[in-house]
C-alpha cells in the first residue's frame, strides 16, 4: 500500500504523524511525507522520506500577531461552546478568520503540488494532520481514501459542528460558509466538489485518551500516543534517578520558538520554588536565561531536553499545554500544572482538572506564590499521581501504530475510490 | 477583476474580510460596520461619533461622521472616487471599473449637465405617467400577500429603466435577472461579498454593457449621445450604467423604507393620505432617517489638511452619510422618524448621487401613491430580512406583506 502522510511546514504539527509513518514502514508498505520545503529537513531527520511540495508558507507573522494580543481576543476560541458565547457571529468570525488567515495561508502554496504527486505517486490512503487539508483535497482528487491524524481534543470539528448547527438557525439570505467556499473553489481547480468529508476526513485517528476524547459522533479509530517531538540525544544527569522530587518546567518549544516570547515571566516562576524541596529542570533558551538573575541551587537549567525521556522521572510538570507535551505527560502519569491560554489548551487543562490529574491556571491571573502553593499541593496530595495514572493507562490501552495499521489497511479497502 | 479565478478573486475578498472581522473583534466601529452582520448599523455609528467626528481607523481608513464636515468633504474637489491617476485606496477592495462608479466630480458634473432635460429634478415628471403604469400593472398581478423589495420595488425600479433603455422584450427577463446582481456593487467596493453574488455582479455588469453597446435603439441613451460632443457615446453608456447599478438599488431601498415608515404608524398613514403633501416630506425624512446609500467613499487626491488631521495623499476617506444624517448637532432628536421636521436637509452622497436621484425620488413617490391608494390594508407580514455584508445598501433580502 502507498501511504502520503503531510502537514504543513510546523514541526509540531508533523510530529504527530511520525510513528505511524514508522508503523506503515515497518509493515512493509510504502511511505512518503509531503509538506513544505521548509520542513524538509524536519521529516528526513525524523527517518522518513520527504518530498517537498509547493513553497513555504509565510503564517507565523499571523501567530505573532496573536500571541502579542493573546489575552484581547476571546473570539478566536476553538474550545468554546457556551451556547451564550457561540453565537452565529461568534461561530462565523472563527470561520471568517482562521479559513483566510491560517488555513489558506498554510494550505494554498502546496495544495497543486500536492495533488500533483497524488497524481504522479497514486497512494492508497493519505493521512492529514487536521491543518492540512490540501491532503483532502489530494485524496478526493485522486480517488485515495483519506485520515485526519489529531494531536489533541478535536475542537476543530466541535467548532465545525457548532457553526453548522447556528448556520442552520440562519434565514437562507443569511447563510455564509467561508471555509466550504475556500475549499469548493480549490476544489472546484481539480474537477471536484465540497462536501464535508473534507473537513473530517473519512474517519479520525485519535491518539487522545478516551476520557479527553470529545463525544462528536464522527468516525475515531483510536490509537495510543507514541511520543515522537524531534531529534533526541538522553544527557548523562538522566540516567541517574532523581534525589528529590523532579519538577519540570517548560513553556514548549513551539512557543518558544515561533510564539515569539512566553505569555508568562520565567524568572518568577523560578524563584518561587526556589526553597522548596525540589529538583526544578527548567528548559530555556539563551535569552530566556540570561532574565535569571541568579539560578536557585534547586534548579537545573537546560536547553532542551526529550520530554519523553525527562517526563517518567518527574513528579509534576508545570507547561503550557502543548500538543505534544500534554500527550507525553498523560503517557507517562505525571500530574499537570498548566498554565495554559492557547487554542485548545484551556480546554485540556480543564479536562486534566476535572479528572484530578493536575491543576489549572490561567498565566494573566498567576502569581509566584500561586504556583508555589500549586507545586506543593501536586507533590503532596497523591490523588493527583493516582488520577495521573489512570490516564496513563487509558493511553497505554488502546492499540499501537503498529496494532492500527491492518485496521487502516481495511479501512482503506473499504474508502478509496481509485481503482 | 473579471479575468481573475475564483481562487484568486474568493482568497483575496476572504483576506479582506477575515482583517475587517479580525479588526472589528477589538471594536473598532468601523470594522464592525463594514462587518455589516447587524440588522442595526446605528450603534456603530454611534461608536464612530464618539472616536470623532473625523478618525483614522485601525485598517486605514478616515471616517467621517459630523454632519458639517461630511457635507465640506463632499464638496471639495480633493477628494473623489480615485486619485487623479485613476488609482483606488488600499481599502478598495472591488475596483468595479465597468461599473462607472469610479468617475471623478468633473464626469459627473458633465453627466449632470448632458443629462439636465432628461433626468433633473424637473425633467423626470416626463416619467411619472410611465412609473405609474409600471408600479400598476406590478399591483395587478400580485395577490394579497407579497414582498415590498422582490415583487414590487426592485421590479418597479427594473422595469422602469428597461423602458426608459428601450430594452426589447425579448431581453427584459434577461435585463430582470441581471439587475438585482448590480445591487451589490457600492456594498462590493468596501465590504467583500461571498464570492458568488461577486461573481453574479461581474457578469451582470458585463452583460449590462454588452447589450447595451450592441443595440441601435437605446432610448434614453440615444438622447444623451444626441447631445453631440466629445465622449457623447461614452456618457450616454455611463449614464445607463449609472441608473442600473446606483439607481435601482436606491429605488427600491426608498419606496421600501418609506412604506415601511408608513405603515409602522397608521397615524400617519392616514396624515399622508389626506394631505398629498406630506409625502414629499416622508421621502425628504425617509432619505435622512433610513437612507439608500449608507457610506461614500471617496480617496484624497493630494496631502489634505481637514479638521485638524493631516489626509496623506491616496487615503481612503468615508463619509458615513447615515451618520452625519443623524448628527445631535444638527438634528434634533435624530433617531425619530418625523417627516415634519424642520432641520436642513439630508446628506445625499455629493456629486456622485445627483444623477439618479431624482428619478430614485419620482419613483418613491409614485410607488408609495399607488401603495397607499391601492392598498389601504397594506400590513408589514412577518420579520424583515437584510442582506449581509451590506454596510452601504443596507439592502433588504426580504420583507413580506400583507394587503388582505
Amino acid at each position: 500500500m502507498r501511504v502520503l502522510f503531510t502537514s504543513f511546514a510546523h514541526n509540531t504539527h508533523f510530529y504527530t504523524l511520525a510513528p505511524l509513518a514508522w508503523a506503515f514502514r515497518a509493515a512493509g508498505h510504502e511511505v512518503l511525507v509531503a509538506s513544505q520545503p521548509a520542513l524538509t529537513d524536519t521529516i528526513t531527520q525524523a527517518g522518513l522520506p520527504a518530498v517537498p511540495v509547493g513553497v513555504d508558507h509565510a503564517v507565523q507573522e499571523f501567530e505573532q500577531r496573536q500571541s502579542n494580543r493573546n489575552s484581547e481576543h476571546p473570539e478566536i476560541n476553538f474550545a468554546e461552546t457556551r451556547p451564550e458565547i457561540v453565537t452565529w457571529d461568534y461561530a462565523l468570525g472563527l470561520q471568517s478568520m482562521m479559513t483566510p488567515l491560517m488555513y489558506a495561508k498554510v494550505n494554498d502554496t502546496m495544495v497543486d503540488d500536492l495533488v500533483e504527486l497524488a497524481r504522479q505517486w497514486q497512494p492508497d490512503l493519505v493521512i492529514w494532520e487536521p491543518f492540512t487539508y490540501a491532503g483532502a483535497v489530494a485524496a478526493r482528487v485522486t480517488g485515495a481514501a483519506h485520515a485526519r491524524l489529531l494531536w489533541g481534543p478535536d475542537v476543530q470539528y466541535r467548532a465545525r459542528k457548532l457553526f453548522l448547527q447556528r448556520q442552520a438557525e440562519q434565514p437562507p439570505e443569511h447563510r455564509d460558509d467561508p471555509l466550504a467556499e475556500w475549499l469548493t473553489w480549490t476544489l472546484d481547480r481539480y474537477g471536484c466538489e465540497f462536501d464535508e468529508e473534507m473537513v473530517t476526513g473519512q474517519w479520525t485517528i485519535d491518539s487522545t485518551p478516551q476520557s479527553t476524547r470529545l463525544p462528536l459522533g464522527q468516525h475515531v479509530v483510536p490509537m495510543r500516543y507514541v511520543p515522537y517531538n524531534g531529534v533526541s540525544v538522553i544527557p548523562d544527569w538522566l540516567r541517574e534517578p532523581p534525589k528529590r522530587p523532579r519538577v519540570c518546567l517548560t513553556l514548549g518549544v513551539s512557543a518558544r520558538e515561533v510564539l515569539g516570547g512566553d505569555a508568562v515571566c520565567v524568572s518568577d516562576l523560578i524563584e518561587a520554588t526556589a526553597d522548596l524541596d525540589i529538583e526544578l529542570v527548567a528548559t530555556l533558551d539563551s535569552s530566556q536565561r540570561e532574565l535569571l538573575a541568579t539560578v536557585p541551587d534547586n534548579t537545573r537549567i537546560v536547553d532542551f531536553v526529550p520530554m519523553h525521556a525527562l517526563l517518567p522521572s518527574c513528579s509534576a510538570i508545570i507547561y503550557h499545554g502543548g500538543a505534544g507535551t500534554w500527550s507525553t505527560a498523560m503517557l507517562a502519569g505525571v500530574p499537570h500544572i498548566m498554565l495554559a491560554e492557547q487554542y485548545d489548551t484551556v480546554l485540556k487543562a480543564e479536562q486534566i482538572e476535572e479528572l484530578g490529574a493536575g491543576l489549572f491556571i490561567r498565566p494573566n491571573t498567576l502569581t509566584a506564590q500561586g504556583l508555589r502553593d500549586m507545586v506543593i499541593r501536586v507533590l503532596e496530595e497523591p490523588s493527583f499521581r493516582a488520577a495521573a495514572e489512570r490516564l496513563r493507562q487509558e493511553v497505554l490501552a488502546e492499540p499501537s501504530p503498529g496494532e492500527l495499521v491492518p485496521v487502516l489497511e481495511r479501512l482503506t479497502a473499504e474508502h478509496r475510490t481509485a481503482c | 477583476m473579471s479575468n481573475l479565478t475564483d481562487s484568486e478573486l474568493g482568497g483575496m475578498m476572504q483576506l479582506v474580510r477575515g482583517t475587517q472581522w479580525y479588526v472589528g473583534m477589538f471594536g473598532d466601529p468601523y470594522a464592525l460596520l463594514l462587518r455589516a452582520q447587524a440588522d442595526d448599523p446605528y450603534p456603530h455609528y454611534e461608536l464612530a461619533r464618539e472616536q470623532g467626528r473625523l478618525y483614522q481607523s485601525p485598517l486605514g481608513s478616515w471616517v467621517c461622521t459630523g454632519h458639517a464636515l461630511a457635507a465640506q468633504v463632499l464638496a471639495d474637489p480633493r477628494f473623489d472616487a480615485r486619485t487623479a491617476d485613476g488609482g483606488t485606496a488600499a481599502q478598495h477592495v472591488l475596483a468595479l471599473d465597468d461599473s462607472f462608479l469610479g468617475l471623478d466630480r468633473t464626469a459627473h458634473d458633465r453627466l449632470r449637465e448632458r443629462t439636465a432635460t432628461l433626468l433633473g429634478p424637473q425633467a423626470v415628471e416626463r416619467y411619472r405617467t410611465l412609473t405609474e403604469r409600471v408600479g400598476g400593472a406590478l399591483l395587478d398581478g400580485l395577490g394579497a400577500e407579497f414582498d415590498l423589495a422582490a415583487d414590487f420595488a426592485t421590479p418597479l425600479a427594473v422595469g422602469v429603466l428597461a423602458e426608459l433603455l428601450a430594452v426589447p422584450t425579448k431581453d427584459r427577463a434577461r435585463f430582470a435577472e441581471h439587475c438585482p446582481a448590480l445591487g451589490t456593487a457600492l456594498d462590493a467596493e468596501v465590504c467583500p461579498q461571498q464570492l458568488a453574488p461577486a461573481r453574479a455582479l461581474i457578469t451582470a455588469l458585463r452583460w449590462l454593457r454588452g447589450e447595451l453597446a450592441a443595440r441601435p435603439d437605446t432610448g434614453l441613451l440615444d438622447e444623451v449621445a444626441a447631445a453631440g460632443g466629445d465622449e457623447a457615446a461614452d456618457d450616454a453608456l455611463a449614464v445607463a450604467v449609472l441608473l442600473a447599478v446606483t439607481g435601482i438599488p436606491a429605488t427600491s431601498s426608498l419606496v421600501c423604507n418609506a412604506a415601511l415608515a408608513l405603515l409602522a404608524d397608521p397615524a400617519r398613514c392616514e396624515e399622508v393620505r389626506s394631505d398629498p403633501g406630506l409625502l414629499s416630506k416622508v421621502i425628504d425624512e425617509t432619505l435622512r432617517h433610513d437612507p439608500p446609500v449608507h457610506l461614500r467613499s471617496l480617496v484624497a487626491r493630494e496631502d489634505v489638511r481637514i479638521d485638524g488631521q493631516l489626509i496623506a495623499a491616496g487615503s481612503q476617506l468615508v463619509v458615513l452619510l447615515a451618520a452625519a444624517n443623524r448628527d445631535p448637532e444638527v438634528f434634533c432628536d435624530p433617531g425619530r422618524f418625523d417627516p415634519h421636521r424642520a432641520e436642513s436637509a439630508a446628506l445625499l452622497g455629493g456629486a456622485h448621487h445627483e444623477l439618479t436621484a431624482p428619478l430614485a425620488r419620482l419613483q418613491a413617490e409614485v410607488a408609495l401613491r399607488l401603495l397607499l391608494d391601492r392598498l389601504p390594508r397594506l400590513r408589514q407580514d412577518g420579520p424583515i430580512v437584510r442582506r449581509r455584508r451590506a454596510p452601504v445598501s443596507r439592502a433588504i433580502a426580504r420583507v413580506p406583506v400583507t394587503a388582505a
